[in-house]
């Protein structure tokens, strides 16, 4: 049965246009097979990836980079030398004053990281994360930023992230899919589903959302009145039926498909079972603070991210939506921090208990930063800083990684571009991201494009 | 494993001498071309090996004809040394050892280079005299080379089924299987193409496919992803195949048909080609970026779908691979400046420029004529010179009017509605204009809503402001009750979010009607103001400031309402002071002259105050677009006679326009600039300018002083000089009857795509399709009429070993359904399907998982209100191509089957197998709907024994074998027992769907329903052979 588990169509098809360079050839072997890979281009780090994703773009400077110079400052103008070619959202007419945070920092943990009152939780566990505050995006706007966060273009239509680790990594498990998406907080702003489509690359590559409560996928319920019994003989009915076939025509897609009936099957129980969280211990659920039922919150979407961490997903990506503040940014955050403040710590001291952590990447972050300048009492959208951070997987915890300039606008050093963000996450996979290539429209692309350094100092 | 892949993926390659483009430019072009090919910015070293100049140029000496010992070439790529070596070690890129040998033997043979496959020009290849058919003569020549057998012709069921979904993505009758067995002849079997090219459902199949390259979609496909006015296009792309229309023809009414000398309804429609393009409206972006991103669209949808070639990567830098200069994509791109388009839109927008269609020939005409004569005033009244002492003048006017009125705090009505309808202000719904008002009539089951959109919107200031109508109810119909809605918004468009609609209403004190749901109703604010007014006279209802507390937001727009009865309505607006019905007086300028324009909201936003604002600033502090205001204004106001036409003019285009059906279109407008970017950054526009012009590779003829046109760009796409469009079409034609293209990248012909399989007959096909007057029939007539289409799909074994991917066609191709297939096939098995001779203009909701669409997500504030309305009635069983397509959010069942989200053009599907998809086939109501129905109909059309044999014949046109006959009847056994022991599984399996359930036992029906889905299942059933 083990190797019916085998999409040769989708083969072929990439056998004969996507990959011709030998050393793709690997990656090609790779998928398809329930089984752990061992093709890399190195040894990697990190086996999967929990990406946590603060749509909106978070504010560094109430969370994670303290600017004493911009309160000192706080009213009077910003050094235009900073500001001149910059290319601005809503502050595209405006005056451009330096906008003080509020909140107040501490120095954290053994390392003394600086990390927002704002998160408490987070300041516990500041030894096992490296803060990166010189994140730098191309897009200045929410559609074409989430799209080149996602899939390194503003171009929209492109391969995200997920899709990418998924097409070269290959699935560890069968009964779950290996990318998910599942989204929590307010509503407003729109998420792109677009941002976890595979684009160009094969479509089971595309990310498939859990519903953070209730059913947690489209059409896993069997029809009401189609008992599992009924299902069962169904399936057995449609398989035999299908064999019939397959002695007259000999397709090995008959095959291909019998098997994916198979999984579709087995996803309909290990799915729910993914979502019992009474089999999880109290003290667990304390950690994140939810019940026994997925409950819709970003804590709850954590702890159905380490379950399914465990169980082989590859690619785990949590929303969290109502970032963009642009009015209140001390109120708004307050709110967002609070809603992810305990269950971002709980999943990495979960997994770290666990001793996933070891071999897990978790991200942190959104789309972009925003202004040291004030737009009113908010800040406005801002590409050349901004903060997220990273643990587990072979990043170096209790690393600061990166400094901006007294002012909080751009990198002084160390700049952390969204092609160096890739770059690097793939590293840690064990993927060289100038050889992870898919060929389309008559050019091999990459999610890195033509850009990306994979940065050695925040790697253990 | 690894072995056999490798083997499989070895190109076929005739024995005897090196053909660069066939053997050595894929090699090259893969792996050298990047850093040493037509890019000369980028290019390594100054080397370029895509010419035999560059590579043979005494400089470089890396080829030396004849001598490969001496090619630097040959060295680099066979050397042991790390640093010399090529492709470089840490690069993507290697050669195989077949490779190497392959480049060392064509330098040998002296290192002959030849165009492009694709660039060289069209000549008529001769066909082979091996067989009648051109196709099959073209076909045979490859097979007798390679040693081949072709596989034994399909059966006729399997033909006739294959033909039909090729045709128009359907089965075909199972009577018409039986009548094909009992005659295959070769007269027989062309009937059958003749008939059913001739059905729309051919045309409804063709188009789709049409849709899908040019990423025709419902939404705009960015953040809230709006509706957009697409549907008539899709009517037009359809109508276009049912017509046989030239490809030529077809081409320059998508890319120009605005500016054809003979242009017409169907022209401006088809002009939607060059608006579905994907377009923002997120507050914070920037104009000049995003209409250097809507460059892009255009190119990049030209070079897929008509060029084959990938424009691209030209914004950045010269084409690595393809003669595409950075220069000539801005050149293209400078084609489409003439559009009126903007980067940003305001969320709610209607995408204006709009078009408007009518049905009343009467209608038709008078629309076209207004629309001339608008034009031409406007033309007249807003170029009018500005003479310094008359606008002096009037300045001080302006300003004497506002000090008059700016002391006086005293209410003044300022009615949004005249009675009598002013310019811009749209009336939607159906009413008889009076000249004391307008007369509206309803049924007493319905709301009856004139929604008046998009007026002139401000917050009514004063102290005693209110909102006020004027009605007069008809004693003799009189109505349940009567009032109006106020919606809020902030961004001056119609269509808002559901709680920014206020309900006041004079009648009983509670209204059943009232309670539904609605997009344009929020049941938490309605307000019951008194009781309906006294009939047969005019009265005011009013509702003062207490009522409408403080609003956040803007009125926007009025709505009347009434439930049943008749009512007359005069002025209806808002009470404010007289210094800000001056402001809204002096607004109407603007509001006129930009109602067709799309506009940067930020300066929208205070059209109400910007024209004094900007009268108060320095002449050198205005903005561009405060001084456009200002001369607006200035020349309105020295042209009242024009002035007052125009808006006449307006009234009636608009009164005319309630009924009519939008459509996007292309206008002309003054040309947009594009600069040739450094590197694609729009901030740096130091570059020259582009003007629209040709890819210098392709195109010597087009010359000239005038500014090129789109028109100019369809003719050259069109013309015989350019050898890319008919060999593009035909490769996609002969991907889609014969399972891949000679070239199998159909969307891109380029350096980098597949090497044809057969490049002399796409030559062949090519011509004959530019010959035959681009005529599309008849090309699918002679690919469908060969006998190698006519081939079983099965390869013998020896076929599977040397040509997996059937590049030599040896046997037909087979590959599972589209997702549309799928679908249509499921519901025309139950005779649920709808087929219908009327094109709809306007897309369905079929049943979708309910989370899927949930408002939180998928609207942003300040984005058009719209909620998953799953049609109810025969609605819901519309062909899968009308589906509403919103470009994020594309059907869940569809996009597990690799539908394309259409953000970008697709010319070739993907086709997966994942359980995904079996999920949505086993589960997804639309299929156990169409178990259910299909089972109905067995139980009903036949009985007994033939009751498996119908199920066959409805789901794969043929009769069961004895083995599938005793799986079926086991499980119709195993079900039927499982059910009476649950007969409550059986009912809740019955409520699936909303078609209605006949009579039957409750028991035997679910079975068979059981069963039904099964066969639904099928791989067969899913499957093209």
């Amino acid at each position: 049965m083990s190797n019916i588990n085998f999409p040769r169509r989708d083969f072929f098809a990439r056998s004969s246009s996507a990959l011709t360079g030998t050393a793709f050839a690997s990656l090609l072997f790779k998928d398809g097979f329930a089984q752990e890979t061992k093709d890399f281009d190195h040894t990697p780090k990190a086996k999967r990836v929990i990406y946590l994703y603060m749509a909106g773009g978070p504010s560094q400077f109430e969370s994670f980079d303290d600017k004493p110079k911009l309160r000192e400052n706080n009213g009077k103008p910003i050094p235009k030398e900073l500001t001149e070619g910059i290319k601005f959202a809503f502050l595209q007419h405006s005056a451009l004053k330096c906008f003080g945070s509020k909140v107040e920092f501490k120095e954290c943990g053994q390392s003394g990281q600086q990390i927002s009152s704002l998160l408490p939780n987070i300041q516990k566990i500041a030894d096992d994360i490296c803060i990166v505050r010189t994140q730098q995006t191309d897009q200045v706007n929410h559609d074409p930023a989430h799209a080149f966060m996602n899939t390194g273009t503003a171009i929209p239509g492109r391969p995200s992230m997920g899709s990418w680790v998924t097409y070269g990594l290959g699935h560890i498990t069968d009964n779950l899919p290996s990318f998910v998406v599942m989204r929590s907080g307010p509503e407003g702003q729109p998420i792109p589903q677009t941002a976890w489509n595979a684009g160009f690359l094969p479509g089971k590559h595309t990310g498939v959302e859990f519903y953070s409560k209730g059913v947690p996928l489209n059409y896993l319920t069997s029809p009401d009145g189609i008992s599992r019994a009924a299902q069962r003989s169904s399936l057995d009915t449609l398989a035999k039926l299908n064999k019939h076939h397959h002695e007259t025509v000999t397709d090995p897609e008959i095959m291909t498909r019998l098997a994916q009936y198979e999984l579709a099957y087995k996803m309909q129980s290990s799915v729910p079972d993914l979502a019992d969280f009474s089999k999880e211990s109290k003290a667990t659920r304390e950690l994140y603070g939810v019940g026994e039922k997925p409950d819709g919150t970003f804590a709850s979407n954590c702890l159905m991210a380490r379950r399914m961490a465990e169980r082989g997903v590859r690619f785990v990506q949590l929303y969290h939506s109502g970032w963009d503040h642009h009015g209140n940014v001390m109120g708004g955050m307050k709110s967002r921090c609070k809603d992810v403040d305990q269950g971002s710590a709980a999943l990495i001291t979960d997994l770290k208990q666990r001793g996933l952590l070891d071999d897990t990447l978790v991200i942190w972050g959104g789309e972009f930063g925003r202004t040291p300048m004030s737009q009113g009492s908010g800040r406005d959208h801002h590409t050349k800083s901004g903060s997220m951070f990273l643990a587990g997987g072979g990043i170096k915890g209790g690393v600061t990684y990166g400094e901006t300039d007294p002012f909080g606008f751009t990198a002084a050093h160390d700049p952390f571009h969204v092609h160096d963000f890739h770059a690097t996450a793939l590293h840690l996979l064990g993927i060289e991201h100038k050889k992870l290539v898919f060929k389309y429209k008559g050019r091999n692309f990459r999610l890195t494009d033509v850009h990306g350094h994979v940065v050695e100092k925040i790697l253990t | 494993m690894i072995r056999v892949l490798i083997f499989l993926t070895l190109p076929l390659t005739a024995a005897g001498k090196i053909s660069y483009n066939r053997d050595i430019r894929p090699i090259l072009s893969e792996n050298c071309f990047f850093c040493h090919g037509f890019d000369k910015e980028k290019r390594e070293a100054g080397l370029r090996l895509d010419t035999f100049q560059g590579a043979t140029s005494r400089k470089s000496s890396a080829i030396v004809p004849g001598k490969p010992e001496e090619s630097e070439l040959i060295y680099r790529i066979f050397t042991d040394d790390k640093d010399d070596h090529m492709p470089p070690l840490d690069s993507a890129y290697r050669l195989t050892r077949e490779q190497k040998d392959t480049l060392k033997q064509w330098i040998k043979e002296g290192a002959e280079y030849e165009e492009h496959w694709s660039y060289q020009k069209l000549t008529r290849p001769e066909v082979p005299a091996l067989a009648k058919h051109p196709v099959d003569a073209f076909l045979k020549r490859t097979w007798d080379e390679q040693k081949v057998k072709p596989v034994k012709k399909a059966t006729p069921r399997v033909l006739l089924r294959r033909l039909s979904y090729d045709l128009r993505g359907l089965p075909p009758a199972p009577e018409e299987v039986a009548s094909f067995e009992k005659d295959p002849s070769p007269e027989h079997y062309k009937k059958f193409i003749d008939r059913w090219l001739a059905s729309l459902e051919h045309a409804e199949h063709q188009g789709l496919l049409w849709l899908d390259l040019v990423r025709h979609a419902d939404s705009n496909g960015m953040v809230s992803d709006e509706p957009i006015a697409s549907a008539p296009y899709r009517k037009y792309v359809i109508e276009a195949f049912r017509d046989n229309m030239p490809f030529d023809q077809f081409t320059r009414e998508q890319l120009a048909g605005d500016l054809l000398p003979d242009r017409n309804d169907r022209t401006l429609t088809a002009s939607a080609y060059n608006r579905i393009v994907n377009t923002n409206c997120e507050a914070g972006v920037i104009e000049k970026e995003a209409l250097y991103a809507l460059k892009g669209e255009h190119v990049r949808a030209l070079g897929t779908v008509w060029m084959g070639t990938t424009t691209g990567c030209a914004e950045c830098h010269d084409h690595k691979y393809d003669p595409i200069s950075a220069k000539d994509y801005y050149s293209l791109a400078a084609f489409f400046d003439d559009l009126i388009e903007a980067g940003v839109y305001e969320p709610g927008d209607r995408r204006v420029p709009l078009h408007y269609l009518h049905e009343k020939p009467a209608d038709i005409t008078r629309e076209h004529q207004l629309a001339r004569e608008i034009d031409e005033i406007r033309e007249k009244l807003y170029s009018a010179a500005i003479d310094k002492e008359k606008f002096e003048t009037w300045k001080k006017k302006i300003f004497a009017d506002e000090k008059a009125v700016g002391a006086d705090k005293k209410p003044v009505d300022w009615p949004w509605l005249p009675a009598k309808l002013g310019a811009v202000h749209i009336l939607k719904g159906d009413f008889e204009q009076l000249p004391q008002g307008r007369k509206t009539s309803g049924p007493k089951d319905k709301i009856t809503r004139h929604y008046a959109g998009e007026t002139l919107v401000s917050k009514p200031e004063g102290t005693n402001n209110a909102f006020f109508t004027h009605v007069t109810l008809d004693p003799k119909n009189m109505p349940e009750f009567v009032g109006f809605q106020i919606v809020n918004g902030a961004y001056r468009r119609v269509g808002w979010h559901q709680d920014y609609h206020i309900t006041y209403f004079w009648g009983p004190k509670d209204h059943p009607l009232l309670k539904q749901n609605q997009p344009w109703l929020s049941s938490k604010k309605i307000y019951h103001m008194g009781p309906l007014p006294e009939a047969g006279k005019k009265v005011r209802l009013e509702v003062p400031k207490a009522k409408f507390g403080k609003a956040s937001y803007v009125p926007q727009v009025m709505a009347w309402i009434h439930a049943g009865g008749t009512v007359t309505w005069g002025d209806s607006g808002y009470v404010t002071t007289s210094a800000q019905a001056l402001k809204n007086r002096n607004a109407g300028s603007a509001y006129r002259y930009f109602w067709e324009l799309p506009f940067n909201r930020d300066d929208r936003k205070d059209f109400h105050s910007l024209l004094m604002s900007s009268l108060k600033k320095s002449r050198e502090s205005r903005r561009e677009i405060h001084q456009k205001i200002i001369n607006i204004a200035f020349r309105e106001s020295i042209n009242p006679e024009l002035t007052q036409k125009l808006t006449d003019l307006y009234r009636e285009i608009y009164h005319l326009r309630r009924d009519a059906l939008p459509t996007l279109v292309s206008k002309v407008g003054s040309p947009k600039k594009t600069h040739v970017l450094t590197r694609g950054n729009f901030m740096d526009e130091s570059g020259p300018q582009a003007l629209p012009g040709l890819p210098a590779h392709f195109s010597k003829s087009f010359s000239g002083d005038k500014r090129l046109t789109r028109l100019d760009l369809a003719n050259w796409i069109m013309s015989k000089d350019n050898p890319l469009t008919a060999r593009v079409f035909v490769n996609r034609l002969w991907h889609q009857f014969y399972g891949r293209g000679i070239s199998e990248t159909l969307e891109d012909s380029g350096n980098q795509g597949d090497w044809p399989s057969h490049v002399h007959l796409l030559d062949w096909l090519a011509i004959e399709f530019q010959q035959s007057n681009w005529n599309i029939r008849h090309m699918i007539q002679l690919l469908t009429t060969s006998e190698a289409y006519q081939l079983s799909s099965i390869p013998t074994y020896k076929l599977t070993e040397m040509d997996p991917t059937n590049r030599l066609h040896a046997r037909q191709g087979r590959h599972r359904h589209s997702a549309e297939e799928i679908r249509d096939s499921a519901l025309h098995a139950a005779g649920l399907l709808k087929l219908t001779k009327e094109i709809p203009t306007a897309s369905f909701f079929p049943y979708q998982p309910d989370p899927y669409w949930a408002k939180s997500n998928k609207v942003m504030f300040g984005s058009r209100y719209q909620i998953w309305e799953t049609n109810l009635g025969d609605d819901q069983y519309q062909r899968s191509l009308y589906t509403f397509w919103k470009r994020q959010n594309i059907h869940p069942a569809m996009l597990a089957l690799d539908a394309p989200t259409r953000q970008e053009c697709t010319a070739r599907r993907t086709i997966t197998n994942t359980p995904a998809q079996a999920l949505a086939l086993l589960n997804d109501p639309q299929f156990v709907e169409a178990a259910r129905v299909l089972a109905q109909r067995i139980l009903t059309e036949s009985s007994g024994n033939q009751r498996i044999d119908k199920l066959f014949q409805l789901t794969l046109q043929r009769p069961p074998s004895p083995a599938e006959k005793m799986e079926i009847q086991t499980l119709l056994e195993q079900l039927t027992e499982q059910y009476k022991e649950s007969p409550e599984d059986a009912a809740a399996l019955l409520k699936i769907g909303q078609y209605p359930s006949t009579k039957l036992d409750p028991i035997e029906h679910a079975a068979w329903t059981g069963v039904s889905r099964v066969t639904l299942n099928l791989h067969e059933f899913l499957t093209r052979n």
